[in-house]
């Protein structure tokens, strides 16, 4: 699977200022989890990849999923965050393990996608935007799954940043750290602009 | 070939029998609920118990190298922070709330007075990392590990040199599922091995009138949030169960603590506002505050007469557990 940060239209560079409309921005960081990756076959769910992966788009480019050989698959699910189950069994290493920085010390629970950068529209302390977004329990619930018809031999997904950050300013977030209702249409944003190519 | 078969089954049986000395059992009475711990799943380790009580008495894992988790947990006063009502962290900064005593943790489903933590195996976090307790990040402390020799102490724990957060908290975590307090008069006396005096038996049937629904035998919680009237400090303005859930209900709500050890935990409640046992039981005789999420248990008021107030306490005394305040292997590790 590709997964490639973009801003309109051309592959992301962090730390480099980019234009919107009148204004600007950059992004410092950017990592978030996918999780639960499904493979379907006409319909049906063929395999469940049981790993979880974070992706740091300041340096991963793909992600490598491994499947049994010869599985056939025409669409795949993906989960963006950490399920629920997870999040309450525990402590875990590699990419879960909590020194990513992807784990919250105060209320138990993942970081499901943390995005930072600066932006001249934020009202904020060094004009920054930061947002770590995630929420497990019922109604702060942040995990959503997406599914992607496969158009071709890999999956090839793109995040419309510009897209993402226009949809949060418009809102007047730009810190936003618990889970809750804000949190959740934060989410609701960032799926939008995972899309494929 | 027989040679063979004959080494290989010997090397099988002693491999298989390493494993078995290296694995610690947690005993608890056959009455008790089963523990939230999955310990079949996640059996422990002794040698990770060892690493695991290393690092709580080791200051390292703060920031300026001063407060270790022992600074607030100590295993005298049942591993709590006695005769601070709230507790100081590094550079003399006060946090927020009281030490609570960690006793039968493996029994708990929410940590913290309001809950924030879903995990022991997480729980680490949360100190290590707040600023006004220990203040640190986790990869420095990992960095300062490497290079105070726990390298070593990890291979023996893990099998491999490598210090990983996942490592560290799961050696704290198990250290602590070793608490286990289960041998006070009152585990006595319902083993049948003891009696109460009568004041104590008065207090009994007291406490299972007016106590037992929160403070539930034989953990004395029942692992839930409660508003018990306490009057809001509005200095600290603490919501409890509300700031984790951000749910009205849940205002001024706090985690039902456990009443064992009680007499070495003082001073009591989420911001150790009561110095005296008796300070807590004349709360509940006639200082109880009303408001919605007054816990429902307490809405009739509690009707104690001051005679009944030391009853109660008399009982309560009987949750002392003496072997566990001085139980050696929870103590201060001394280098071998």
């Amino acid at each position: 699977m590709n997964i490639q940060g973009k801003f309109k239209e051309k592959e992301l560079k962090f730390n480099h200022y980019y234009s919107l409309e009148k204004d600007s921005a950059q992004i410092t960081s950017l990592k978030f989890y996918l999780s639960n990756i499904k493979f379907l076959y006409q319909g049906k769910v063929k395999f469940t990849s049981k790993a979880y992966y974070l992706v740091d788009l300041s340096k991963d480019k793909m992600v490598d999923i491994e499947i049994p050989k010869h599985l056939k698959f025409d669409a795949i699910i993906i989960g963006v965050g950490i399920d629920s189950t997870k999040s309450v069994s525990g402590v875990f290493g590699g990419d879960l393990d909590p020194q990513n920085g992807m784990y919250w010390a105060w209320n138990s629970g993942y970081i499901n996608w943390k995005l930072e950068g600066n932006s001249n529209l934020s009202t904020k302390r060094k004009q920054s935007f930061i947002y770590h977004i995630g929420g497990y329990d019922k109604e702060q619930n942040c995990y959503v799954e997406k599914e992607f018809v496969l158009k071709g031999e890999s999956l090839n997904l793109e995040l419309k940043l510009e897209k993402l950050l226009e949809n949060l300013f418009s809102e007047n977030f730009f810190l936003m750290m618990t889970p809750g209702e804000d949190s959740k249409k934060c989410n609701q944003y960032f799926l939008n602009a995972l899309v494929q190519k | 070939m027989k040679r063979i078969i004959v080494g290989l089954a010997l090397v099988v049986v002693l491999i298989s029998f390493k494993g078995l000395t290296d694995k610690y059992v947690v005993k608890y009475p056959v009455s008790w609920p089963k523990p939230v711990y999955d310990f079949k799943e996640k059996p422990l380790s002794k040698k990770v118990i060892q690493l695991g009580r290393d690092l709580f008495y080791d200051p390292v894992l703060s920031a300026d190298n001063t407060i270790s988790c022992s600074s607030c947990h100590l295993s005298y006063s049942s591993f709590t922070h006695v005769d601070h009502d709230l507790s100081h962290g590094i550079e003399n900064k006060i946090g927020r709330r009281n030490s609570p005593v960690l006793v039968n943790l493996a029994w708990q489903k929410h940590f913290m007075m309001d809950g924030a933590v879903n995990h022991i195996e997480v729980q680490g976090l949360a100190p290590i990392t707040n600023p006004l307790e220990m203040g640190e990040d986790l990869n420095r402390v990992i960095d300062k590990l490497e290079k105070t020799g726990y390298s070593f102490k990890f291979k023996e724990a893990f099998g491999s040199e490598e210090i990983t957060g996942e490592r560290l908290l799961l050696a704290l975590a198990q250290f602590q599922l070793t608490f286990i307090s289960q041998d006070s008069k009152y585990d006595r006396v319902i083993a049948g091995g003891e009696v109460f005096t009568e004041q104590e038996n008065k207090g009994f049937l007291l406490f299972n009138k007016h106590c037992n629904t929160c403070h539930t035998a034989p953990l004395f919680t029942n692992g839930g949030f409660e508003n018990n009237g306490l009057p809001l400090d509005t200095v600290l303005n603490d919501l409890g169960r509300f700031e984790i859930t951000q749910n009205e209900e849940d205002i001024r709500k706090f985690k039902v603590p456990t009443l064992r050890n009680i007499s070495y935990s003082y001073p009591y409640m989420h911001d150790g506002r009561f110095k005296k046992l008796f300070d807590v039981l004349k709360h509940y005789q006639r200082g109880m505050e009303s408001s919605s999420t007054l816990s429902n248990h307490l809405k009739d008021g509690l009707s104690l007469s001051n005679n009944e107030i030391l009853d109660l306490i008399a009982f309560l005394r009987t949750l002392d557990d003496k072997s566990f305040v001085f139980n050696p292997s929870y103590a201060f590790p001394k280098e071998k």
